[in-house]
């Protein structure tokens, strides 16, 4: 009897069968009627994909580009892995400088300027203490993210070389970025253009302040 | 640029057949070593994965990895415009976008067809599937197993199988009546007929006898259908492609509640 009910019941193609599935949201209380028994069988079979976990489409969207790229950045920005593509040089004039120590695609991240990410108050306290000393060059960076000002001191000497990438108003091969990785942000450089192998790293150090200037004019004319 | 020719389109014909109806489309993964392709049924209960190595074919070029998303529905109206002694050669060139030609060649009466087929934007889950050992493989001729499934789905929407040491027992209860087979491991080894069965632990689990018999279409494809088992694992229906491949089925189990549906 049942069988009857289940082959005039049942749309024979298969692609019909996840229809009867979604048709069945009571899984009953004790109480058994024959149709209900028959949609309860379709949907005791599980899902594959509790067994096999999804992995990522080898074939990806625009999106999941994006998200790979993000994902990408993270890691790299995480693990610091781009720090020794960047050699050390030392210039006569300028002192140090970093050289690449690969080459880099346009728009591809090359390093972090690494350093204490301070607000704008912070910054001006301590760029007075700094200025008490002579000796200390500048390395820090102010910036402007969602409406607050930023500043990235990198004034303590560390092994992240972000800090010793020189000044060029007018021809850098870098340029800053903010990024937001895992909900805070981090400043950026990124290829300008495409860069080859030992060329210097530079970018504009964007201080355009007349004071500073006057005090150093390689801001300008570099 | 990719370019595989296959000895007999019957080959190909055969595998689209046996899985047009449960998957739709289709991403074929072609990289140096082979055309892949997983995809799993609407309803994702149940799970497709072909292997076609390069030693399947005749000739094989794949410069790099690629991914062609095709329908199957087109692909078999192509393959269906094949004889099938006809060679059958399948052709992706990166500056023709977004098209696979078919090229079917009956080398006796020197005519050549092609069909080009308009590929998909298919955005798929690909699954990751544990390398795992099965607590019990079961190997039989095709025939038998298509049978087995035929005759259990008269009874019931569910086939429980159970695999003890000495036997493999597949059964189907249903209110008009019930049905259990039962599989020993043959005697004569040499027979082509013979069932193998090895047990490393006994299973009890249960499967939709509609998806298994489904899974038998592949049957024209090999001789012996190769089954792995495992509690609460899908189990695996293989179908080898002359040593160099296989098409695989993964079938997700019922969930085990017999005692209040099946009295």
């Amino acid at each position: 009897m049942l069988g009857c009910v289940e082959t005039k019941r049942r749309p024979k193609r298969l692609a019909a069968m996840r229809q009867t599935n979604n048709n069945n949201n009571a899984v009953t209380t004790g109480f058994i009627s024959k149709r209900k028994k028959v949609l309860e069988d379709s949907n005791q079979n599980q899902k594959i994909t509790k067994f096999f976990a999804v992995r990522r489409s080898s074939r990806k969207t625009g999106k999941q580009l994006e998200e790979e790229e993000i994902c990408h950045l993270r890691d790299a920005v995480h693990s610091c892995c781009n720090e020794k593509l960047l050699d050390i040089y030392t210039c006569p004039i300028k002192g140090r400088g970093i050289k690449a120590g690969s080459s880099f695609k346009k728009n591809e991240f090359v390093v972090e300027y690494k350093g204490d990410m301070i607000d704008y108050t912070e910054a001006k306290e301590r760029e007075m203490e700094y200025a008490k000393n002579p000796n200390l060059g500048s390395y820090m960076y102010f910036f402007e993210y969602k409406n607050k000002k930023w500043c990235v001191d990198a004034t303590v000497e560390t092994k992240y070389k972000g800090r010793l990438i020189n000044h060029s108003a007018l021809r850098p091969n870098l340029k800053t970025k903010v990024v937001e990785v895992d909900s805070s942000h981090h400043l950026i450089l990124i290829a300008k253009r495409d860069i080859e192998e030992g060329e210097e790293l530079l970018y504009d150090y964007g201080d355009r302040d007349p004071l500073n200037i006057a005090h150093s004019p390689w801001l300008v004319n570099s | 640029m990719f370019e595989a020719k296959l000895t007999s389109a019957s080959i190909m014909k055969k595998i689209i057949d046996s899985i047009k109806e449960l998957v739709t489309d289709a991403p074929f993964d072609c990289s140096e070593q082979a055309m892949c392709l997983q995809a799993m049924d609407s309803s994702h209960v149940a799970l497709v994965s072909l292997k076609m190595e390069v030693g399947l074919f005749d000739t094989y070029r794949c410069d790099r990895t690629i991914n062609l998303g095709l329908s199957l529905a087109s692909m078999a109206k192509a393959l269906k415009c094949a004889n099938n002694e006809d060679t059958c050669e399948i052709k992706y060139d990166d500056n023709d976008g977004d098209t696979v030609t078919f090229t079917f060649c009956d080398t006796k009466r020197d005519r050549t067809q092609d069909v080009t087929v308009k590929m998909m934007d298919i955005d798929v889950e690909h699954l990751g599937i544990p390398d795992q050992d099965y607590a019990v493989v079961l190997e039989m001729p095709v025939t038998e197993f298509k049978k087995t499934c035929s005759d259990l789905f008269m009874f019931s929407e569910t086939i429980n199988i159970t695999a003890t040491k000495g036997a493999v027992v597949f059964t189907s209860k249903g209110d008009s009546g019930s049905s259990v087979i039962t599989y020993t491991p043959s005697k004569d080894v040499d027979s082509s007929e013979h069932v193998t069965l090895d047990v490393k632990e006994p299973v009890n689990v249960n499967f939709s006898t509609k998806y298994l018999l489904q899974f038998t279409k592949a049957s024209a494809l090999s001789d012996r259908v190769k089954i792995a088992l495992t509690n609460d694992t899908p189990i695996v229906i293989e179908y080898g492609l002359n040593d160099n491949g296989h098409l695989r089925f993964y079938l997700a189990p019922k969930i085990d509640d017999e005692e209040n549906n099946m009295d």
